[in-house]
This record gives structure tokens, C-alpha cells and sequence, in this order.
């Protein structure tokens, strides 16, 4: 067993006892109801699984939660499909995949949007030039798999989401 | 048989012709939930199947159509059965494939079909791009071998079974072009799997254009290519 604390959504959870062997999705989904984050294939090939992860120096990055344990994050901050909505309202990213049917069955979505809000926060801090624009969200996205509508669809919404602020995301 | 070597394909092929035996054949079907069926002369004797027409070929010469018998087709009533199966489709593709190292990359890509009314647009739209994803999956990416290193060992998953990704496909040069119902009154037609159909033959056909190889198996991969244009 390992106690293990950690911030999720920024709320604090723990400390706690866990297995060793526990993985962080099983954590997220059967210890705490969190079943947003979804599990798929066991690998980390297809990252319907992923969550942010907050660095302290304040980079982020979206990681899978499958092949890895539950208390290897003690101590960390991560963030899950569940806290992008803020007071009800969902997120800019939330709204254009919704308004651009960008998912039909969901289960990459959680991994996508994940993804997505790590994109946009690193554009936020270093934004590209326009011309530049499809190949950083080509290349953000291309570990996820999707099996319903082909890509097309997200990589649409998340260029829309960036194009309707190009102020914070363009140079 | 014990103790014989196998006949070969073009050893078979060249008695054939030096016969002037049947070394071709061209058939068609139909099918009502329930295919249709006939007689046709062969050989000297009579043959029946599952098919409504059949043209043979002997030798180097023509392909004539046999006269056929005992014709049967399923009753019309079958169209009651309320499924139409009958979506068309189509995919136009443009490839460009490194010499040096076997890489293909999809340029431009086009897809048309007609479904009837379109109860979602949205939905059917995603499903004509996811299609396309997935027709590129099974042309060039997605393998599952027999035998003991296959994936019925169990130990298979994503990593050998290669699905198309984002950057398989091309992200802003796929173009889905929905046709107006044939009749105002069409009913809705699935299209589920027609759309990826035609994107298996288009980049077949695609490969074959710039490589002139025509490949009888998929996958289509990139050893495959490389080795195509050495």
C-alpha cells in the first residue's frame, strides 16, 4: 500500500491508502465515480484514458492513466473531462465539438478534449503564425485514435475555437 | 496428393489455353433478400448457381455470354422487407508516394454518395469521414494474420493493429459531397459502411497509376510500396 495525495480539478484528495498495483484509471473511475475519463485499450495506444497533468513549472501535458499507477501521482495536480465546465457552463472547447458533431460515440472524447486544452494553453503562452495553424493541431492531436467520424471533425473545432480568438493564439 | 508436386497456377493456365479451354469467366448476381438463380451450359454438361448471368472465355479469344435456363428470382415481394440497401458511393484520390522510402500520403480525396433523406446531415457527414478513415485503415494499415502470431494468440492490440490516424488521412482536402434525395419522397438508405467501400479500389487504383503495380492483397504497406519501386 501507498498513501497517496493529489489534486484533482483543484480540489484536494487524500491523503489515502492504495494498492500498488492500483492503475490511476481505475483510481479515477472506480475509487472516486469519476468515469469520464474513460479506459480503452490498456496500452496507451489510443488515449481515450488521457487527463492533464499540471507540471509545477506550469507546462501541461495530457498522459494516459491506464498503464500507469495510482501512486505515481501522489503529490501531482491533474485535470479530467469532468473539470472543464465551469458553474455549469461548458468550455469554448466543449461547445465547438458539440456545435461540430465532432464525436458520435464518446469514448475518445474525454482524450481529445484533454488534448485540445493542453493546445490551446501552449498557443495561449506561444502562439503560431496562421500558416502554421493545421499542422500544430494535426500534430497535437495525432496520438489519439478515433474510430467513429475520423479526426476531421475535432481538428475542425479546435481550428474554429483558436480562429475566433486569433488575438491570444495567432501571431 | 502424397508423393506429387503441386500443379502451379501458370502451368494450369498455359494447358488451358493450349486447349483452348475456359481460362476466364465473368459473372453477375442479384440479390432481393434472396439471390437469384440459373442453369448454364458447361463443358458439355449443365451447371446451376447462385448467379443470373455468366460469360466464359476460352483460350485467347472473346468472352461470350452462355445461354442460360431454369432462370428463378425471388419474389418482389421481398422489397417489403422495408430495407433498402441501396446507398451508392463513390471516392476519388490523389496519392503521392516517396520512391526513396515506400511513404504514401493522401493529397486530395473525394467521396460522393446519395442516402435518401438525410436524417442528421451532421452524423452522416462524420460517418462518410469516419468511413473514409476506416477504408484508408483497411487499404493501407489494418492486418489481421492467421495463425499463431496472429491476433487470435490474444495478445494483439493497438499497437500491432494499425488503425488510420490523423495524419493517415488528409485532414483539410477530404471533400464529401451529399447528393439531393433521387425523389423528394426517398426514404432515408444507410451509408454505415458504403463510405468506406469505394476508398479501398480508389487508392488501389491510385497505387497502381503512379506505380504501376497492381497489389491482389491488402494491407497496401509501405515495405510493400518501397519494393514496388525499387
Amino acid at each position: 500500500m501507498t498513501t497517496l495525495s493529489l489534486t484533482i480539478n483543484g480540489r484536494a484528495h487524500g491523503p489515502m491508502d492504495v494498492r500498488d498495483d492500483l492503475t490511476m484509471n481505475d483510481f479515477l473511475r472506480e475509487h472516486l465515480g469519476m468515469t469520464g475519463t474513460k479506459f480503452g485499450c490498456g496500452a496507451a495506444q489510443c488515449l481515450s484514458c488521457a487527463v492533464i497533468v499540471d507540471n509545477p513549472d506550469g507546462t501541461s501535458y495530457a498522459g494516459p492513466t491506464c498503464v500507469v499507477s495510482a501512486a505515481s501521482f501522489n503529490g501531482k495536480a491533474i485535470r479530467t473531462v469532468e473539470g472543464h465546465a465551469k458553474n455549469g457552463e461548458l468550455s469554448a472547447l466543449q461547445k465547438a465539438f458539440i456545435d461540430h458533431f465532432a464525436f458520435q460515440c464518446g469514448y475518445c472524447t474525454a482524450g481529445f478534449l484533454n488534448e485540445s486544452q493542453v493546445l490551446l494553453e501552449r498557443l495561449a503562452k506561444k502562439p503560431v503564425v496562421r500558416a502554421d495553424l493545421e499542422k500544430t493541431i494535426a500534430e497535437a492531436l495525432d496520438s489519439h485514435l478515433c474510430r467513429c467520424t475520423g479526426y476531421i471533425k475535432y481538428h475542425e473545432a479546435v481550428r474554429d475555437v483558436i480562429l475566433a480568438d486569433p488575438g491570444r493564439y495567432l501571431v | 496428393m502424397p508423393g506429387l508436386t503441386p500443379l502451379s497456377l501458370p502451368s494450369i493456365a498455359a494447358k488451358a489455353h493450349a486447349r483452348n479451354d475456359v481460362t476466364g469467366a465473368m459473372a453477375h448476381a442479384f440479390s432481393r433478400w434472396g439471390w437469384s438463380r440459373a442453369t448454364f451450359p458447361i463443358a458439355g454438361q449443365t451447371w446451376s448457381a447462385d448467379i443470373d448471368a455468366l460469360a466464359v472465355r476460352k483460350g485467347g479469344g472473346k468472352y461470350a455470354r452462355l445461354d442460360r435456363s431454369s432462370v428463378k428470382y425471388p419474389p418482389t415481394e421481398n422489397n417489403r422487407f422495408g430495407t433498402v440497401f441501396g446507398a451508392m458511393c463513390a471516392t476519388l484520390v490523389r496519392v503521392e508516394i516517396v520512391r526513396a522510402t515506400g511513404v504514401l500520403r493522401i493529397a486530395k480525396a473525394y467521396s460522393v454518395f446519395e442516402c435518401g433523406k438525410a436524417l442528421v446531415p451532421e452524423i452522416v457527414l462524420g460517418q462518410a469521414q469516419g468511413g473514409f478513415a476506416m477504408g484508408v485503415g483497411y487499404a493501407l494499415l489494418e492486418t489481421l494474420p492467421p495463425y499463431e502470431d496472429g491476433p487470435g494468440n490474444g495478445q494483439w492490440n493497438l499497437g500491432q493493429y494499425l488503425i488510420a490516424r490523423g495524419s493517415d488521412l488528409p485532414l483539410c482536402d477530404l471533400e464529401i459531397e451529399v447528393l439531393p434525395p433521387v425523389t423528394p419522397d426517398e426514404p432515408p438508405k444507410g451509408i454505415a459502411e458504403v463510405v468506406m467501400i469505394p476508398v479501398v479500389p480508389a487508392l488501389l487504383n491510385a497505387i497502381f497509376d503512379a506505380t504501376g503495380r497492381r497489389f491482389q492483397s491488402l494491407p497496401v504497406t509501405q515495405t510493400m510500396l518501397k519494393g514496388a519501386l525499387a
